[in-house]
């Protein structure tokens, strides 16, 4: 699965279950924007874990590695 | 800029001229409440007065402002407190005479006695117990804190604004404005943290990528200091740190400094940030103006936040900040608030010193009153250190916004201290939310986190119950009701009703905040949920 394709899924996958604007960019702030909480993170994970098989360990990233669609894509790519 | 700078130099003098005028009668937050029985015979309920003197004997330490006796008296007795009598206000109750008397002291030491007034031998006491209500900590800077940071700011910034172009110059300013202040007030202090700090960056920035050895070796050595100086050691090495008498016996801003370095060491461990230098590293850590309270910055954002030239704009908008701050502590939190809820005979004074705290409108009055002055007190640090921060060249994160708006539990904590709340997310929650995939555990720690921080009591582990449940409560409800909205409810009305739930609920937690007793604080926190059925 390539950089593209995985951008693709998080993006519906963020749209679908937070109900996000379906203009949603690439470089949009999730967290520090407030347009997600901390609290929403697990939704995210058991996503990644179930879709693209990808789990992270404690310390590896930060909320602010996953503060966009990009950047979320490209952690994800980077793990498979 | 030459406007701009007479501007901020008035006001700073003016601010230092507060803090000296209120040095003689600087107001305090966090109580310690002690209940208990001293000089007598927990076995015996009653004894003969005129047997002997009876002494309660005030530790050093204790009783530093004002300590509380309540007992009660058969007969009639004398009172001295050292060389000094005292008429106890008392009311008779049959045979009993009950007695309170409250006590204010200074800093020296007094003894309570109590004599056989007439000797005569059928005077007896009974249940004699005590209360001693003791000002342990400052308020989250004190203002010889503040005194000492304004003045030598008042100096250093025009130093600053000369200097700013030449970055590297600057920096090295800063470090060494720091170092000095804490060198004077903490010597022994500042030589193990500065040693400290230029070690873990030594190793973090070199070796800590990706080897979770290092990173542990680096928060196990963050952790030590701060549980040494700050629970363990305070007591051990207080004599020594307090050269001017000033009551500083915590190391100035140590949370602070630690907080910010475990930032740090999670950025290395991800191999993020490891081309800081060790001048920049040291300034982020003790930038000035958020040494003594915050807020706590990230490192990248210290390093981006830095202006290339301090304008014209950042300058009045720095003086406005700090004026707003000014305003917000000396006249909102410690003049509208805080003496009439702390002062010597508030509200506080009058509820704590009863040995039966009784349910009332006066408790509501009392937390509520807590919340907000601990909020306009707080927040009027904040808004003075970014205030200084600007005119120093640098853009401090905010650190609260209006959380006395929010609308639930976890809005509140996304707009209180939110630089401590934004850290906890990062190196506590998600860590740990990763390991457990659980929301509940993660909330709960990172309450018990900020709750610790504070300090280290059972009063704050109760503390970290009530919100941690509250969040994770809000979470399950959250899950649970997923898309429905309340039909045939005014949206304002709604928030209303909301944002008071989360005052109340907030300030119930208060009552753990301020007592440090955990017996007292839960009594004073079960009477509060009992005073709403009376109203």
């Amino acid at each position: 699965m390539n950089r593209e394709s995985i951008y693709l899924k998080v993006q519906a996958f963020l749209i679908d279950e937070f109900g996000l604007p379906e203009n949603l960019s690439g470089s949009d702030a999730l967290f520090s924007s407030g347009m997600l909480d901390s609290m929403d993170v697990l939704s995210l994970l058991i996503f990644f874990d179930k879709e693209f098989g990808v789990s992270f360990s404690p310390f590896e990233v930060g909320l602010e590695q996953l503060d966009t669609v990009e950047m979320i894509a490209a952690e994800i790519a980077g793990k498979k | 800029m030459a406007s701009g700078g007479r501007v901020i130099l008035v006001c700073l003098l003016v601010a230092a001229a507060f803090a000296i005028l209120s040095l003689q009668n600087a107001p305090h937050l966090d109580f310690k409440t002690y209940r208990g029985q001293v000089g007598l015979d927990y076995s015996q309920e009653s004894m003969p007065i005129s047997a002997r003197n009876i002494t309660i004997e005030v530790q050093p330490g204790d009783a530093q402002r004002i300590s509380a006796v309540d007992l009660q008296v058969h007969g009639d007795a004398l009172f001295h407190v050292d060389s000094k009598s005292v008429e106890p206000s008392c009311s008779a109750e049959g045979a009993l005479n009950r007695c309170r008397i409250i006590l204010f002291h200074g800093k020296e030491i007094h003894n309570i006695h109590i004599d056989a007034k007439d000797n005569k031998k059928e005077i007896r006491l009974e249940n004699l117990t005590f209360s001693v209500l003791k000002e342990s900590r400052l308020t989250a800077a004190s203002y010889v804190d503040l005194f000492y940071m304004w003045t030598s700011l008042a100096v250093l910034i025009p130093v600053l604004w000369l200097a700013h172009k030449n970055k590297s110059l600057s920096q090295w300013m800063l470090v060494i404005f720091s170092s000095g202040i804490i060198f004077y007030i903490q010597p022994l202090f500042s030589i193990i943290l500065i040693g400290y700090l230029v070690t873990s960056h030594f190793i973090g920035t070199r070796f800590s990528k990706g080897r979770g050895k290092i990173l542990w070796l680096l928060f196990a050595g963050s952790i030590f200091i701060l549980i040494f100086f700050k629970y363990i050691g305070e007591d051990i090495i207080g004599i020594f740190l307090d050269p001017g008498d000033f009551g500083l016996v915590l190391p100035l801003g140590l949370s602070y400094f630690l907080i910010r370095a475990i930032d740090t060491q999670v950025n290395w461990y991800r191999g993020l940030q490891c081309d800081v230098s060790i001048r920049e590293y040291l300034s982020y850590i003790m930038f000035p103006a958020t040494l003594p309270a915050g807020p706590i910055d990230t490192l990248s954002n210290f390093r981006s936040g830095r202006s290339e030239k301090i304008s014209k704009d950042d300058v009045l908008y720095g003086v406005t900040r700090i004026i707003v701050g000014l305003f917000k502590k000396i006249v909102i939190a410690d003049h509208l608030i805080f003496r009439p809820l702390y002062g010597s005979d508030g509200l506080f004074h009058e509820i704590a010193s009863l040995l039966e705290i009784e349910a009332g409108h006066e408790i509501i009055i009392l937390l509520v009153g807590s919340f907000l002055f601990v909020y306009f007190d707080f927040s009027a640090y904040s808004d003075i250190a970014i205030g200084l921060g600007r005119c120093m060249g640098y853009r401090v994160p905010e650190n609260f916004n209006l959380p006395i708006i929010a609308n639930s539990i976890r809005d509140y904590w996304r707009r209180w201290h939110m630089s401590l709340t934004g850290w906890c997310m990062r190196n506590i929650y998600f860590p740990l939310l990763i390991m457990t995939r659980h929301v509940a555990i993660p909330a709960y720690m990172v309450m018990l986190a900020v709750g610790m921080w504070h300090s280290f009591t059972a009063s704050w582990f109760l503390w970290a119950v009530h919100h941690g449940t509250a969040i994770a409560v809000q979470g399950k409800i959250e899950e649970k009701t997923k898309g429905y909205r309340m039909k045939g409810v005014h949206p304002l009305l709604k928030r209303a009703v909301m944002v008071g739930i989360v005052i109340v609920w907030v300030s119930a937690g208060h009552a753990f905040a301020q007592i440090h007793d955990p017996s007292v604080a839960l009594d004073l926190y079960l009477a509060y949920w009992k005073s709403f059925f009376l109203l």
